[in-house]
């Protein structure tokens, strides 16, 4: 909402000298942040409402003019060169800039020569002045724009200030729950509040209806138009006035100047006084060219479905019954509240206007400016709710300045349908609650002052001396409940005088921390990956890049209704494609070496109606070198992904970490088929035979994949269900050995296609046939394939396993035994050659 | 030597004496440990030169056994003693040389680089610890809410003007991308009796997609709600977090504000850590006001109670809602609120 200084301060009534800063501050202090301000025909000095005394082209120069000028009846006259075409006959008046005025963007002004003849100084245009941006022609005024003052504007010194043309206006953030603000009365009631001011009503101004200039005995409303509402709860109150024998011009000069300021285009008077009285009062308005209105009748319907109209935009809508109407006898002239029909809007030639003044539901509004996209002025004020009561102040304000400025004079009376009554309420509260929920301690005349200062109606309570009740008037939707009065009375307090405390009481602790993420985190960082947040959304083109196979829940995908971009058109099922458009975008910026994950949630659609499935993922890649000058500078490869998860692994789970199994897996179709592995773990941590769990995979980025997203070097990535992986109970200490540990080899040759897995896994089925077994560690030295050590077809396997007792130093006698058993069962159950 | 000649006392003690000449001047060049110990074997050995000369001692008269005996003592004690002196020697002169090595040590270690944790991820880690230093716990919800958490249990019901259609991803009509983390409070409250004390850092989402607004972003929400808690404790509770968060003794402004599930709804506003206020007007964070907003907060509103069951003349609540991007950005001057979420190593390994 822009609100203008010189208006408002109209509406003030202040005992002292209250300036723009001041208020700018107040407003922004009670929560109507101001932002900004703007100082309009601040950039101009000198300039003088001068008088044409004479005019007559110039010699040399068909579109110029030559205008004799004076300052003052029977003063000096001097001679002016013109470009505009609307140069006033004899007697007019405009603004002359003579020599030692300044202009802005045009610096003071001098005697300038054009095509042969001086010329002093310039006759002004509005945007010469910058006070809007018309430059049809120049700015011609006369007596009837003063706003204020008596007495010819020709030789007044303050006439400039008598048009209107010098002015601040602001732009007042307007919260939800405050609809009285979007009209400067509100902004006035306000203000007056803040700095301890009174209202001015706008009354005195509606005290000239009595005048008979702009009042007609003989016309009555009554019997020129009826209401009739259909739909009570949509339409509480419809107050229509007729004006007659009006013309169409243009509005005065100040009232232009204030459209333009509030963001309104100034087009003629009557347009643009229902604009004026709606900045004004809050209170929308419409007027019908009163002639196309037929059966002088005014009713307000819901629409049928399917019915059409032609908004005065000139486009043919289509409504449905969530619509409200105004009709005439025969046809919809305006969709309620949001704009006027094309059949009956006022044009150049309206001479009798029936003036709306209506009460609208705020869904209902709201419902049919959201379909139909047609958000306005007047929409934003009827979504927000307008007070009922307001309506007729502000029918009778419109139609005096109709009359007044369109020359025409106000039917006696008004068709006033009021339906659906408002009355103000009661609303009690209590110091000692204000006390407790600020932290400010408020007796009870000291929050009576405060919110009296609202210009509210307070009355202590005559059986509660904790309690006042106020009276609240319409205008005041937001002020229901003590809490509401709460606010008003910090915020008049002023918030920021509220001290600084701390809660009086702890509360105790109870939620189990979730270190699952952190410590992954700390895991990869320390192996050298960087964090990335990627969005949770993504698009399917990305999604469907993963190729993954029917029945995959990565499938479920959860669309966005109303998506910014196609790139966000989708949740994301997987981290993985968002990661690798990073690392691609990467890859653009010639950054080589790319090792990142993210720790996120992702999506999985249930059933229509439910919450999709969120679990959290972390999914990490790595492409380009080994980092490090000094080690040699090989290219990452799987086993290089595999040690970071190892590592995440043994970070998240502790020891349960080498109970994770890492299985080669074809089928994973986002991973090279021969360089994938997939992970499980047991299904309880305690039970070993429990079916495991795959907690996700890893392997080198399918080469197909990584080409779509023009990564041209090997990646590879991993991606695991963190949400999945068990919580560990807390470590329990292990005997730090006494006895010493007795190591043993094994050296064997096995068919190439065995993994290292299948021997693990028959090493861990003998360890567990051990009624006590002393194997302490068990690992992999070397895996090797050099022809002239291996026989064709095969590979061999070194492993070492360190058996160790708690009992005692074990023999080599006791250790030798089991091992031979150990070996002999890989021979026979791989098969395998000792070597 | 031969057996021909004749063994005398004097002959083998000068002959001893040889060898001990011939031993000092054979072990004189020696540098090497293992060549030290043969040349001592050729000398000391079982068929060293010292100790087949002393098989000659048999022949020596009884009276003068130990006049010679003695001398071949003096004898292989001082070879051994030249030994153990040259290997000495030797150890002190490698020792020597070792300390003479240089190295360039303006050459880079050999590291496993250090990755970076994603600037929001510290700040939201290090701001979770700041509000648990005062007690409160962290609590967490879905992403994807409700209407009715995101909305309705927040005073905001349909048709509400302060849910604007633009700002909200839906998914159906009644499921949306939350654009708060205010549907934890809904969560908790339900789930849980008062006391509560909160902060539920997440991920929200808006349709918004500016250099400070990104259709994903991520906020902390906070709640305390209990018998006694004011307005007051929230101005408390933000000087704490401001000055620990900035490290500065900054100042804490409220504002009136509205929010629905809020009354009295507040802007909090920070002292500007930039200009301290001090050259507020050329200053380009504060943009010449000395302050910068950084939360929406306020009472928490008697429909929320409702909504969640809590009876509304009990129990009294703050709550608050604060960016992480933005207090990331006032605290490390990121320009672009983009760039955390590209992925952008240039970017990541800054922090």
């Amino acid at each position: 909402m822009f609100a203008v200084w010189s208006w408002l301060r109209e509406l003030c009534d202040f005992d002292r000298e209250v300036s723009v800063d001041e208020a700018v501050m107040a407003f922004t202090d009670a929560g109507l942040e101001v932002e900004a301000v703007t100082h309009t025909g601040a950039d101009f000095s000198g300039v003088v409402v001068a008088q044409v005394v004479g005019k007559r082209p110039h010699p040399q120069a068909d579109r110029l003019t030559l205008v004799d000028v004076v300052t003052s009846a029977g003063g000096a006259v001097t001679e002016v060169v013109c470009g505009a075409n609307n140069v006033p006959e004899p007697g007019g008046l405009v603004l002359w800039a003579p020599p030692g005025a300044i202009l802005p963007g045009k610096g003071e002004m001098g005697e300038k020569t054009i095509k042969g003849v001086t010329s002093a100084g310039m006759l002004c245009a509005e945007d010469e002045l910058g006070i809007g941006d018309d430059h049809d022609g120049i700015v011609i005024v006369s007596d009837a724009d003063a706003m204020f003052g008596d007495g010819p504007l020709l030789g007044d010194p303050r006439a400039i200030d008598r048009l209107g043309l010098r002015d601040t206006s602001f732009e007042v953030g307007v919260h939800a729950n405050r609809p009285d603000c979007l009209g400067h009365l509100g902004l006035a009631r306000e203000l007056c509040a803040l700095l301890g001011g009174k209202v001015k009503p706008v009354v005195p101004q509606t005290a000239e209806l009595h005048d008979a200039d702009l009042h007609d005995a003989d016309l009555q409303a009554a019997d020129l138009v009826a209401v009739a509402i259909d739909d009570a709860h949509a339409c509480p109150r419809y107050v229509a006035r007729v004006i007659d024998g009006l013309t169409v011009r243009p509005s005065p000069l100040w009232m232009r100047l204030r459209l333009r300021a509030v963001g309104v285009r100034p087009l003629s008077n009557l347009v643009d006084i229902t604009n004026y009285v709606m900045f004004e009062l809050g209170q929308p308005l419409h007027a019908f060219d009163y002639n196309d209105v037929a059966g002088a009748r005014i009713e307000v319907r819901r629409a049928g479905q399917g019915e059409r109209m032609k908004t005065l935009d000139d486009v043919d809508r289509k409504l449905t019954v969530d619509d409200l109407l105004i009709c005439d006898g025969e046809r919809p002239v305006a969709l309620a509240g949001v704009m006027g029909g094309a059949n009956s809007e006022v044009s150049a030639n309206t001479t009798r206007v029936l003036l709306e003044a209506a009460n609208f539901d705020r869904l209902t509004v709201r419902k049919t400016a959201r379909r139909l996209g047609m958000h306005s002025e007047s929409s934003h004020r009827f979504e927000r709710g307008v007070d009922p009561n307001v309506a007729d102040l502000a029918s009778l304000r419109a139609s005096e300045l109709m009359a007044r400025f369109g020359g025409g004079r106000i039917a006696t009376g008004s068709a006033d349908a009021y339906v659906r009554r408002v009355e103000p309420w009661q609303v009690s509260m209590r110091a000692s609650r204000a006390s407790l929920l600020t932290g400010v301690e408020f007796t009870r005349p000291e929050a009576a002052r405060l919110l009296g200062r609202l210009g509210i109606e307070v009355a202590n309570d005559p059986d509660d001396d904790d309690r006042v009740n106020i009276t609240c008037p319409t205008y005041r939707p937001d002020l229901t409940r003590e809490v509401d009065l709460i606010e008003e009375v910090i915020r008049i307090h002023g918030v920021h005088n509220v001290p600084a405390s701390l809660p009086e009481r702890s509360v105790a602790r109870t939620q189990v921390v979730d270190h699952r993420p952190r410590l992954a985190r700390l895991a990869l960082t320390g192996a050298g990956l960087n964090e990335a947040i990627t969005y949770g959304f993504t698009s399917r083109e990305r999604l469907d890049a993963l190729n993954l196979p029917d029945g995959d829940r990565r499938l479920d995908i959860v669309p966005v209704k109303n998506p910014m971009t196609k790139d966000q058109a989708v949740m994301r099922t997987s981290l993985l494609p968002n990661l690798l458009g990073a690392v691609a975008r990467n890859v653009s910026h010639g950054i080589s070496d790319i090792a990142i994950f993210e720790v996120g949630s992702v999506f999985w659609a249930r059933k229509p109606g439910e919450l999709p499935e969120e679990s959290t993922f972390i999914t990490g890649v790595m492409t380009g070198h080994r980092p490090g000058w000094l080690r040699s500078d090989d290219e990452v490869d799987f086993f290089d992904m595999k040690g970071v998860v190892e590592r995440l692994l043994k970070a998240v789970l502790g020891r349960h970490a080498e109970r994770a199994r890492f299985v080669a897996d074809r089928a994973v179709t986002y991973f090279h088929p021969g360089v994938c592995a997939a992970m499980y773990l047991p299904g309880a941590a305690s039970d070993a035979d429990g079916a495991a769990v795959r907690i996700g995979d890893l392997g080198e980025v399918h080469p197909r994949l990584r080409e779509k997203f023009g990564i041209e070097s090997r990646c590879f990535a991993f991606d695991l269900a963190l949400s999945g992986l068990p919580v560990q109970a807390p470590t329990e200490m292990t005997e730090i050995p006494k006895y010493p540990a007795i190591t043993r080899d094994i050296s064997l040759f096995v068919a190439e296609q065995i993994p290292a897995g299948r021997v693990r896994a028959l090493i861990d089925e003998h360890e567990r046939g051990l009624p006590t077994s002393h194997i302490e560690h068990i690992a992999i030295l070397e895996e090797y394939r050099d022809a002239e050590k291996v026989p064709a077809g095969q590979k061999g396997l070194l492993w070492t396993i360190t058996y160790r007792s708690s009992a005692g130093t074990l023999t080599d006698a006791e250790v030798d035994g089991t091992h031979e058993n150990l070996v002999g069962k890989l021979v026979a159950e791989l098969p395998a050659q000792r070597r | 030597m031969s057996d021909s000649q004749e063994i005398t006392p004097d002959g083998l003690i000068a002959k001893v004496q040889e060898l001990g000449q011939q031993f000092s001047a054979t072990i004189e060049p020696l540098t090497d440990e293992q060549e030290i110990r043969l040349c001592q074997a050729r000398f000391l050995g079982k068929k060293g030169t010292v100790t087949r000369l002393m098989k000659n001692m048999g022949k020596i008269p009884g009276p003068e056994r130990r006049r010679v005996g003695g001398v071949f003592n003096e004898v292989k004690k001082a070879i051994a003693d030249a030994v153990t002196a040259r290997l000495k020697a030797i150890e002190q002169a490698a020792a020597q040389a070792d300390l003479a090595r240089t190295l360039d040590v303006s050459l880079p270690g050999r590291q496993i680089p250090l990755g970076h944790l994603h600037l929001l991820t510290q700040v939201r880690d290090e701001v979770t610890d700041i509000f648990g230093e005062l007690g409160f716990e962290v609590a967490e919800g879905p992403q994807i809410e409700t209407d009715f958490h995101s909305f309705e249990a927040l005073a905001m019901p349909k048709g509400h003007p302060a849910r604007a259609m633009q700002d909200t991803f839906y998914i159906t009509d009644d499921i949306v991308l939350r654009p708060h983390t205010s549907p934890v409070q809904i969560r908790v409250m339900q789930n849980n009796p008062p006391p509560i004390k909160i902060i539920a850092p997440g991920v929200v989402y808006r349709r918004d997609d500016d250099v400070t607004h990104s259709p994903m972003f991520m906020q902390i929400e906070g709640l305390l709600v209990d018998k006694v808690v004011r307005l007051s404790d929230l101005k408390g509770i933000f000087l704490h977090f401001i000055r620990r968060f900035f490290g500065k003794a900054l100042e804490v402004r409220f504002r009136p504000s509205y929010f629905p599930f809020v009354e009295p709804g507040v802007e909090v506003d920070m002292q500007c850590a930039f200009c301290m206020g001090i050259s507020a007007d050329s200053c380009r964070m504060c943009k010449g006001t000395g302050f910068i907003e950084i939360s929406g907060a306020g009472m928490v509103d008697p429909e929320v109670f409702q909504a969640v069951g809590y009876d509304i003349e009990e129990n009294t609540g703050l709550a608050w809602g604060m960016g992480i991007e933005r207090i990331a950005m006032l605290r490390h001057n990121v320009t672009d609120i983009k760039y955390y979420y590209e992925g952008d190593l240039r970017f990541l390994r800054q922090f």
